[in-house]
């Protein structure tokens, strides 16, 4: 599918030069920002990524056993959790859940204490002043309301 | 860069099931796959460049994202959309470099902007004004969860919906996260100025 057959797809019509337009401006805030990238960075990438992912042969790697111990014990406490909590009347997203888990498993360096803190990062709390500050600028919601009283 | 390259990137969008079907069809995987990379490569790199900030870390973090994307796509189940999961993956590949480079993390935040600073500066890859320096060492010394909305929403005008999803947390929090970086930015700059 090209851009012309998108113009017309379903019905929908979409202003002229318009995915042009967006990826000008994209571009035009990319200059802002002042970062560059090598000439043809983009072009050759995807040789790169197929060089890369052809040639990467499966190693066994050693775990240390203090992140192969935490890993397994994150494992079984969200698996426990999924399995308590769940509705199990049908099957939910816990595929999807494991092999996010697994994605997780395949680089345990990347299981950092801070990583485990990030997930479960309590929000900063906010003064009074800030709060009416900030709810002056933001539509009232009851779900923000309610993270905060 | 590349001014000229984004135009030729979005010629062609296939839907998730089209990408899927094809990276998981032996006989197409190799052209589903480069698919995938032109439809999503560079809105990737532009949300990792931010966090991690050099070009260098910027390509090995993505190349990183695309390898693993390669190998877990066929047990992608779409509980969650294509460019959840894939932004989702590149921000986790990002944060864990970034801390991976910073073991000190409790470095004062005027340390943070000073080497933030001093990193750009020398970059051959950034050509950014003294506004923009600051703006961007401002945002290197916020928490992490205030750093990826922030980038998130003021430089990619992702949606709090589409943020939500990606960073697995309410809008109210993100929205609030948001503001508490918009106003440590302004005073950060206001204390430049002056």
């Amino acid at each position: 599918m090209n851009q012309s057959d998108r113009h017309t797809k379903e019905g929908f019509s979409l202003p002229d030069q318009y995915f042009e337009q967006s990826a000008k401006q994209m571009l035009r805030r990319i200059q802002e920002e002042g970062f560059e990238t090598p000439a043809n960075y983009f072009d050759a990438l995807e040789a790169k990524i197929h060089q890369k992912k052809t040639s990467k042969t499966k190693v066994f790697r050693l775990i240390p056993i203090k992140w192969a111990s935490a890993a397994a014990v994150v494992l079984l406490a969200v698996g426990s959790w999924v399995f308590l909590m769940g509705d199990h009347s049908e099957s939910f997203s816990e595929e999807n859940e494991l092999v996010y888990l697994e994605y997780l498993m395949t680089d345990p360096s990347f299981i950092t204490e801070q990583d485990l803190e990030f997930y479960f990062e309590e929000e900063e709390e906010m003064d009074d002043e800030t709060l009416f500050e900030y709810l002056e600028e933001e539509e009232l919601d009851w779900e923000t309301l309610e993270e905060f009283i | 860069m590349t001014a000229a390259s984004l135009n030729n990137k979005y010629d062609y969008f296939l839907s998730d099931i089209e990408l899927i079907a094809l990276i998981t069809n032996r006989e197409t995987a190799n052209k589903g796959f480069g698919l995938l990379l032109n439809q999503y490569q560079e809105r990737l790199y532009w949300h990792v460049r931010r966090i991690v900030l050099s070009h260098e870390d910027a390509d090995d973090v993505l190349q990183n994202v695309f390898i693993k994307v390669f190998r877990y796509l066929p047990n992608f189940k779409g509980d969650s959309s294509l460019y959840t999961w894939l932004f989702r993956i590149a921000t986790n590949e990002a944060i864990g470099l970034i801390k991976k480079r910073k073991p000190n993390i409790n470095l004062p935040d005027d340390e943070i902007k000073e080497e933030v600073v001093a990193k750009l500066k020398s970059d051959p890859y950034f050509n950014g004004d003294d506004a923009m320096l600051h703006l961007k060492a401002a945002i290197a010394s916020l928490p992490e969860k205030q750093m990826l909305v922030f980038n998130m929403k003021y430089f990619e005008g992702t949606k709090y919906n589409d943020m939500a999803e990606i960073l697995e947390t309410s809008v109210g929090a993100l929205k609030a996260s948001y503001h508490h970086a918009v106003k440590k930015i302004e005073m950060y700059i206001k204390e430049v100025q002056y």
